[in-house]
This record gives C-alpha cells, structure tokens and sequence, in this order.
C-alpha cells in the first residue's frame, strides 16, 4: 500500500482499527482493548491547545531514525504518530520524490532516483513495513506536517481520555503542534502523546566566503535533494568543493546524472582517516561505498583535489566562476596556485548540523560533538535526559544514516516498551539478554567509532575567517558583512553570537541563524579573542507559522 | 507536462516536482530580492532551512519554493524585499 | 571623585556608568554575562509617558523621555541617534469598548493635568493614525512624547560613550559581596575569578542587576525585594512599515500596576527599524520559570490579530521571554541604602527599564554629587523597604576579621 498522500484521513483526526487483542508476545495492548492506534480527542487539558490526537508515541522526523523508530515502535505494540515535514518518508538520506496523482504526465519515478541511492533495499523494506503499519491503524503519518512548536503538558493536567481502561494508559506527558497544507490554506494539527522519539537530523553546515550569496552557490544537500527529491540537476557544470566524503556522494550523483564535474576540492588531507583501521573495519560499508565513488570520478576523469578549498564565487547576478586554491599544511591558502572554474552551480559543504531545536525547547541535555556543536546526550537505550523524551540518529551525533537505522529501531522500541505496564526490572532483564538488542548496540559503536574517526579526519578547516573580506556576508537573511560582526567584537566586545546578534542582526532573520549561527559565533569569538562555546540555540518557534492560524482557537 | 506560472511564463513541472525545482530545471536561478541591498536569490540550502528561496505562491508571499510541491493551477510570482510591500503605510 | 563600581552592563547599568562617568568619578561596570544579556535583551526597548499615572514614576519618566532626546540629539553626549535605532514615534493607546474609552479618557485627563502631552482621538481619526488599525473602535488617545530604542544597542552606545570619558567596562566579573571596613562602610566589591575570590576598590558600589537586584542586593549585605515577573515578546517576519507608533489597548495600564499573580495579558503592538512587528505583552509571576507557555502564544497572537486584521497572514517567527523586576509596590529602587554605606541600588524597574534609565543615572549621580535632583528622590529610596537600623543577615560561616567582613554567596 502506498504511503499516505499529505491529508490525513478523512475525519482529519487519525485511524482507528479494530481492537487489538495484543501481540503474538501476550502483552496486553496499549491503551486497552476497546480502541487501536491513536485516537482523536477533545481534551480539555487545562490550558493546553486541545483537539488532537492522542497517541503513546510520537515521533518527529521520517528520516532513517525517525522511520526506523516508527517501525520499531509500532512492532512493539505502540499506538505511533509519525510527523513529517515532506510528502515522503526517507528524510534527507532517502530523499525520494514526493508521490504524483496517477493522472499525472510525466511524474517523477522512483526508478529515476535509484541510481543515486545507497542502501535502498533497508529503506523500501521499512517504508514497507510502515505502510503496513498504517493501514492496520498502528501509525498515523502525518506527512507534509511541520513541527512549529511543542511542550511538555501540565502534568496531572485533566483529560477526558477517550479509550477505555484509561488506568492503564498513562496520561500524554507532551503536545506537538504542526502546521500543513497549501500557502494560504494551512491548518493546525495537535498531537498528544505520552512518549516522544524524536529524530528531527541535520542540514549543511556552511561557512561563508566571498560570493557565496550568489544565485547558483548551492549547499551540496541542496544539490543532492534536486536530484533525489526532484529528479533535478542543479546544474550543467558543477564544482563541488568543501570538506567531509558527502562531497562525494554528490559529485557522484551529479554525474551519474549527466552534469559535468569540473573539480570535486577537498579541504581537508583525509589520509589519517584510512589509518583508523578499527573503525574502518566496523564499517566496511561504508568504505565500499567509497570506493563506488572514486570509480565514478575516475570513470567521468573527475580530479578529487584534497587540500584544496574555494576561495571566492564570482558573477553578475549569478554565479559565473569560482576560484579555488591549494591550502599549505597550516591551512594558509597558496595563491600563487589558485584556479578559475567556470561553473554555473557550486556545491559547498562542510559537515552538518545537529538540529536541536525541539529537544532543547524540552530541557534536553546537551553535549558537544566533535566540531563544538550541540548534540543530544542519551543513553543506551537512546533516552534524553528528560522522562519520556528519545533521541535518535543525527541529533545525537552525525553519523550518517546507517547507524541513524539502529538507534532508531532502539528508541522506538524502548519507547513503545516503557508505556506498556511490565515492570522495569522485567524488561532490563529480558533486554540485556535480547540477542537482536545487543547486536544492535554493537552495531550502534561500531558506527559511533566511525563517526568519531570521520569527524577527526574532516575537520572544519581552519583559516576560514581569514578569508573573508569585510563585506563578505555572514548573515544571508539579515544582509549582515564580515565587517560588521567584527565591528561589534571589538567595539562592545560581542564575543558570541547572541551577542553579536542583539548588536548587529545576525540571526534576526528567517532562518533564525541556523545557517549562519555556526559562523558568527566562531568570528565574534575569534575577534574578540576568546573561545568559541556554541551553545545550543533555543528556538521557540522551530518553523514560522501564520500568527492567524495559532491564534485561531482564542 | 503540466506547468505553472512564473511571473506570466508557464514553467513546465513533472508532478512531485517542487516550485523550486521547476524554476532550477527551467534555468531560473534567481526570484526574488533582498530587502536591505536588492540582491538577487534562489535555491541555496534546498531543505527548507535556509529561507533564502522565498517566492510568492498564489498571492501569499514568502513561500519556500524548495518545500511547495508544484501544481498545474498555482500563479507563482518572484518578490522583492520583505514580500509584503502592499502593506507599507 | 568616587571609585564606583556598577554591577550590571544592562540599561540601567549602562546608565548609571555613564552619567557617572561623566561626572568624573572612576568608574567599572560590571557583568557576570554579556551587554544587554538579561532583560534588557528581551524587551521592545519602550520610552514611554502613556502608560504611567500621575505620581513619582511619571516624573521620572518624563525627565528621562527628555534625556533620551538630548542623548540623541546632542553631540556632545556620545551617543548617537543612529546607535540607538532612537525613533520618537509616540504612542496610540485604544480603547475597544465604550466603557474602556470612558476609562481611559479620565486617565489621560489625569495625566494631561500633570503635564504629559496628548491627544484624544475619535474612532473616526484612528484610521488617520493607524490604517491597518481594525475599525469601529471607539476612540483613543495619542501620545507624541511615546519613543523607542533598540534597547540592547542603546545600552552599548552608553557603555562606548561611558568608556569615552574613562570608565571601564568588564564582562564574565560574578560579583560575590563586598569588603567593608571596620566602620561598615564598603571599600571593595569581591568577585568569582578562576578558583578564589578577587576585589576591586570601590567606595560606591550601585546594584544595577535588573532581575537579579535581589540577589545581588543580598550577596552585598543590603537586601531589597526585587521579583521577577515573566513577559513573552512574539516576533513577526520582516515587514515594511505597517505600524507607526507603539499601538495599545486601555488595559495595558491596569496589568502593569495589577498585582495578581496570575496571567494577564494586553494587546501591545509595533514596529522596529529593523522591520520586525513586536506583539506583546504578558505578566506571570512564575519565578525564573523559563518555559515557554503556548497557550500565552497564540492568546497574544489572537488579540494581535483582532487589533491588527491584516497580521493573520503573517508569519510568526521568533518568540522571546524576559523578567521584569518589580518591587512590591511597583517604583523601582535607586539611591544609597542605609544599611551598607556605599551600597546603592539601581533596579526593579520591571517593564519600564529602558524608559527610565537615563533618569535613573541622572538622579544616582545627583544625589551621589548633592546635588539637588529634578525629581522627588524618596519614593525611590531603598529606606522604604524596611527598618533601616535592623540588623542585616550574616552568612553562616563567612570570616571574621577584623576590619574585614565579607557578605555573601561563597566570598
């Protein structure tokens, strides 16, 4: 059964299916026996936006972890939400096209993207299983929904808790609020839940230098959603340039795609990488998987220049040419060296980022990953530090999507197990000695070794600031310059970037420093002469919503 | 294959597709400017992050153009600044 | 000459360093944060006249609205319009009911009589003023001397033209307590650095600490009860100008003088020069309670749209909350305290900081110069809290030397 279209269904309020007598395991079902999966409800939670959904797991982001933990969550017993901001499940990694009416000409193919994919065999076996799922009223997906806002609910809050045997069934601990539907015609969707997974990934990191706001310069995610989402080629010749093996993965695709690479610029000398035998070994993956793209670039006689980095974009009103340069063994660039490319799209990355904003509007603690960003700490058994709260896949650590499959399956497992009414002691004991429990946890540091190696080996290269000319803009949104984050460091000492950003902007704008938040803090630092902290960024409102819609109900 | 309108210009769409994408394959790098220096933008992050692809979508502006699936009946129209200017008083 | 120390690099701080240094005493602000890091980051950066009733506050606030004119228009001050995003751009308050009208026409009268300027405007003539104002309102009142600043840069424009006539400004300093001498009369402010505990000399040492006065106030020995109360600002996307002056509805006045402990709310809306539309405004006493409620979110949301129809399509974007300091009897707190000679405080200004702080600097320096202040200084007066010969609290354990008494957290 295909995945559901962007509506919910009809009543708009979830699926109810038959009563369930409990899994083949003899647990007895969640909620009691009168109802299945998630039901609406008028809750008149002191307070609280009510008319929502209610259900025992909700899970935030259909990507690797987020789809794995839907699986899991749901085989466990677990009435599931899964909210989604795109038409289809696979997030960023699995990125596929969005489904088109039948009617329609011409619709973009899964087929089509299969070319660029990695791993498609797990994906379609869990987007299977989803479906599945769905329609034996387990999981409602609630595709195309963009989580605004959520908090924890007042607790003891009072509910009219639709099901039966509501003694059962503790009351939802957190409301998700998101928004869908056509511009101009959004509407609001509550979901109560009484445990979160939360899986919400990573985007592009970015650094800024000369040029880089001009129409064609491209974040390489960016460039890998047209073609895996879009069936598009951002470009006819692209260079590629950054640091970290995403490169590759893109330049791949491009040219498996028919775009002409004239130069994929490594930034960082990423041989240290392959002498981390350990977690090479635990990853062999991975190192295939490598090995496909050096094959495409030597196919296509595509130079993977490593040291190399872009040292402006230049153009018009568009991108025209890029300058790239060889960096010496401090990181200083050689210009004596540097090339033009004549390139109509550059795709630039530098690793990714975490993207905390739920978790930490949660209470979520934090640690920091190996470029100073925040990342979720959780257990083993992928609990935050908030009852009730898991965290899986990227948002714990960058870690690429395999290891995003296992914590996921994790998470949603735990999360599904917690709710049921066994005793603590019972499940640990029976965990502990779960055979496909503890290979997942095997598989799980095997891939945390990998990532932490990776990360080593691809540092944010040093220098960057260097490189940027006073009206270089650090700030997309805001049109804020180099020179103007400099100017407040030294002239009122704005160290950080919430500092910087009350004196200056950056970050005032609509992307709420997520793209530039990285950056700012580094150069405000770093003018100022202190350290860079990076502290995680509280975002309130994690996506812009119409002020008439939230209001609507007051 | 179906199209929307750009600025009065059909724009052909494979469904699926996103406004975004169309205008990229349809060679339109660029549909709106900014609002304190003018200048030009389009796709940059691709994933609804960045907000830098803003376009206005039967009338309501500052729609992500990388998020929008595209539809044979939308009017799609490139900005300036803050996409609302008429609203100013 | 005076050494003083200024805890706190918030307006009021900021203020008082200024005023002081110009006053040529040696002067050293300090912050356990950043400029502008505590309320003053999460305020709309108001000057207002409008929602104030004849009494102590008005006056202070009416010689402050004129000092945040000569700050931006004298350029001898330092400090620069441009620094500031200073627009003198007056204040719209509405009523949306005629017995609301009724009530606030016999404020404004009140007012008028002592002396702030303004206008009644009929329902007709709102749309003049505001064109995107919902019609069929009653009436208002128009207020020209109503002014804004982007509070955060203001207080660093303060803070430059501070350093340009000698003072210091010191940020990440924790201050711990205070030496005193044998008299009991401050000689140093003590603060956290690395492990252990260093001091600046100091004979004044003024709490400008905001929300914090009240624990700042008894780590230097002087206690004063400053609470805070919790605000939510709700930010929109960037818009051209859509709303001209500060717009709010007659209740607002009876929220900020209320006492309940509960939510109140009142419709409050405008714009920035940085294009933004600010929606507020909340008042819970909830403690440091940093959650946000959403609830509170969409109430302000909703009232904003009812006020401003055209706002429901447009985005909300940011969201932001604060601490107001406020005292029990709603004045602030600024003048020497009786109890630690050399301690002043500077604080409690709850949502009227940025308003009053060149006020507030003006009359700390007047009084510690003796000279004579344009306002009453002793509804003010810390003295009002208490019996000022009542013994103060003594840590448990803190040492006693002679001629050395240390006060407060962990000196």
């Amino acid at each position: 059964m295909a995945t559901l279209p962007c509506e919910p269904d009809a009543s708009g309020l979830g699926l109810r299916g038959p009563a369930l007598g409990g899994p083949a395991l003899g647990r007895p079902a969640l909620g009691g026996p009168e109802a299945s999966g998630s039901v609406p409800s008028a809750m008149a939670v002191g307070g609280v936006h009510a008319e929502g959904i209610v259900t025992d797991v909700a899970v935030v982001g259909a990507g690797p972890a987020g789809l794995a933990a839907a699986v899991a969550a749901a085989a466990a017993g677990a009435a599931v939400v899964l909210i989604d901001s795109e038409p289809v499940v696979g997030g960023q990694f699995w990125r596929h096209p969005a489904p088109a009416p039948v009617s329609g000409i011409g619709p973009l193919r899964e087929a089509e993207v299969a070319g660029v994919h990695h791993n498609l065999r797990r994906y379609r076996s869990l987007r299977r299983r989803l479906a599945g799922h769905v329609a034996a009223g387990t999981v409602t997906h609630l595709a195309g929904h963009e989580v605004w806002a959520l908090e924890p609910l007042p607790t003891g809050g009072a509910g009219c808790d639709a099901r039966g045997d509501a003694e059962e069934a503790p009351e939802p601990r957190f409301a998700v609020y998101a928004t869908a539907g056509a511009p101009g015609a959004r509407r609001e969707t509550t979901v109560h839940a009484r445990s979160l997974v939360l899986a919400t990934g990573a985007y592009d990191l970015q650094l800024p230098f000369p040029g880089w706001d001009l129409p064609g310069v491209m974040t390489a995610g960016g460039v890998q959603s047209l073609l895996k989402g879009h069936a598009v080629l951002a470009g006819r010749r692209v260079v590629v340039a950054g640091t970290g093996p995403f490169l590759l993965s893109v330049a791949s695709g491009l040219l498996r795609s028919g775009a002409t690479v004239p130069g994929v610029f490594e930034a960082a000398r990423p041989t240290r990488w392959l002498r981390e035998v350990r977690a090479v070994g635990a990853a062999a993956g991975k190192l295939a998987e490598g090995l496909g793209y050096a094959r495409d670039l030597a196919l296509h006689r595509v130079r993977y220049r490593t040291g190399w980095t872009v040292l402006r974009a230049s153009g018009e009103d568009r991108l025209q040419t890029v300058t790239v340069v060889p960096l010496d063994s401090a990181g200083h660039p050689v210009t004596a060296g540097s090339r033009s490319i004549a390139a109509d799209v550059l795709a630039v990355g530098w690793g990714f980022v975490p993207q905390l904003e739920l978790p930490v509007a949660l209470g979520c603690g934090t640690t920091q990953d190996p470029h100073g960003l925040p990342v979720v700490v959780v257990d083993s058994e992928q609990r935050s530090s908030v009852p009730g709260v898991f965290a899986a896949g990227e948002i714990c650590g960058v870690g690429g999507a395999a290891m995003a499959v296992v914590e996921g399956e994790i998470a949603g497992t735990t999360a599904a197990e917690e709710l049921t009414t066994r005793t603590g002691a019972d499940r640990l004991a029976e965990r502990a000695i779960d055979p496909r429990r503890v290979h997942l946890l095997h598989r799980r540091d095997a891939w945390r070794a990998f990532a932490g190696a990776l990360a080593r080996a691809y540092p944010v290269p040093a220098g960057w600031i260097d490189r940027l000319d006073g009206d270089t803009l650090v700030c997309r949104c805001e049109e804020v310059t180099a020179g103007a984050i400099r100017a407040v460091a030294i002239r009122d000492g704005a160290a950080d970037a919430r500092s910087a950003k009350l004196l200056a902007r950056p970050g005032m704008g609509w992307c709420q420093g997520r793209v530039c938040g990285y950056a700012t803090e580094c150069l405000a630092a770093r003018t100022a002469g202190t350290t860079p902290r990076h502290p995680p960024t509280e975002r309130p409102i994690a996506a812009p919503v119409p002020l008439g819609l939230i209001g609507a109900e007051c | 294959m179906s199209s929307f309108t750009f600025d009065g210009t059909p724009v052909e769409f494979r469904p699926g597709q996103s406004i975004g994408a169309a205008l990229i394959a349809a060679g339109i790098r660029s549909w709106r400017t900014t609002r304190i220096a003018g200048r030009p933008r389009g796709v940059f992050c691709g994933i609804g992050i960045c907000f830098d692809c803003l376009v206005r979508v039967d009338g309501s502006p500052n729609q992500r153009a990388c998020r929008v699936i595209a539809d044979e009946a939308m009017t799609v129209t490139s900005q300036e600044g803050t996409g609302h200017g008429d609203l100013a008083v | 000459m005076a050494r003083v120390v200024v805890i706190g690099a918030g307006i009021v701080g900021a203020a008082c360093g200024y005023f002081l240094a110009r006053d040529g005493h040696h002067v050293t602000v300090v912050d356990r944060g950043t400029i502008g890091g505590g309320t003053t980051g999460r305020g709309e950066g108001n000057i207002l006249v409008s929602d104030k009733p004849p009494g102590p506050e008005l006056e202070l606030a009416r010689w402050s609205g004129a000092l945040w004119h000569a700050l931006g228009a004298d350029p001898g001050s330092g400090v620069s319009t441009d620094d500031l995003e200073w627009q003198p751009k007056g204040g719209l308050v509405v009523a949306t009911g005629a017995e609301a009208l009724a009530g606030l026409m016999a404020f404004a009268e009140r007012q008028a009589s002592a002396g702030v300027e303004c206008a009644p405007v009929g329902g007709d003539d709102l749309a003049g003023y505001e064109p995107h104002l919902v019609p069929g309102l009653p009436g208002g009142v128009f207020y020209p001397a109503d002014q804004q600043v982007q509070p955060v840069r203001a207080a660093a424009a303060l803070l430059r033209a501070a350093r340009a006539f000698g003072a210091t400004v010191r940020c990440d300093v924790e201050v711990t307590g205070v030496r005193v001498d044998s008299g009991g009369a401050v000689r140093a402010v003590r603060y956290r650095s690395g492990d252990g505990v260093r001091e600046i000399p100091a004979e004044v040492v003024i709490n400008a600490a905001g929300t914090w006065g009240g624990e700042v106030s008894t780590r230097l020995g002087a206690p004063i009860p400053v609470l805070p109360r919790r605000g939510f600002i709700l930010v929109t996307e960037p818009l051209p100008q859509v709303v001209r002056h500060k717009v709010y509805t007659a209740d607002y006045v009876a929220n900020v003088a209320s006492g309940d402990a509960g939510l109140e709310t009142s419709v409050v809306v405008e714009g920035t020069q940085g294009g933004t539309v600010l929606i507020g405004a909340s008042r819970e006493r909830v403690g440091f309670d940093h959650a946000v409620r959403y609830q509170v979110v969409r109430l302000l949301a909703a009232q904003a749209v009812r006020l401003f129809p055209m706002l429901a399509g447009v985005s909300l974007m940011r969201v932001y909350r604060g601490f107001r300091p406020y005292c029990p009897d709603h004045l602030p707190v600024i003048g020497p305290d009786p109890r630690v000679p050399g301690v002043w405080h500077a604080c409690g200004h709850e949502g009227a900081g940025i308003g009053l702080a060149p006020a507030t600097g003006a009359l700390i320096a007047d009084l510690l110069a003796g000279r004579a202040t344009r306002v009453t200084p002793e509804p003010f007066s810390p003295a009002r809290f208490g019996d000022p010969s009542a013994p103060t609290p003594r840590v448990p354990g803190a040492p006693r030397d002679a001629g050395t008494v240390a006060w407060g957290a962990s000196a």
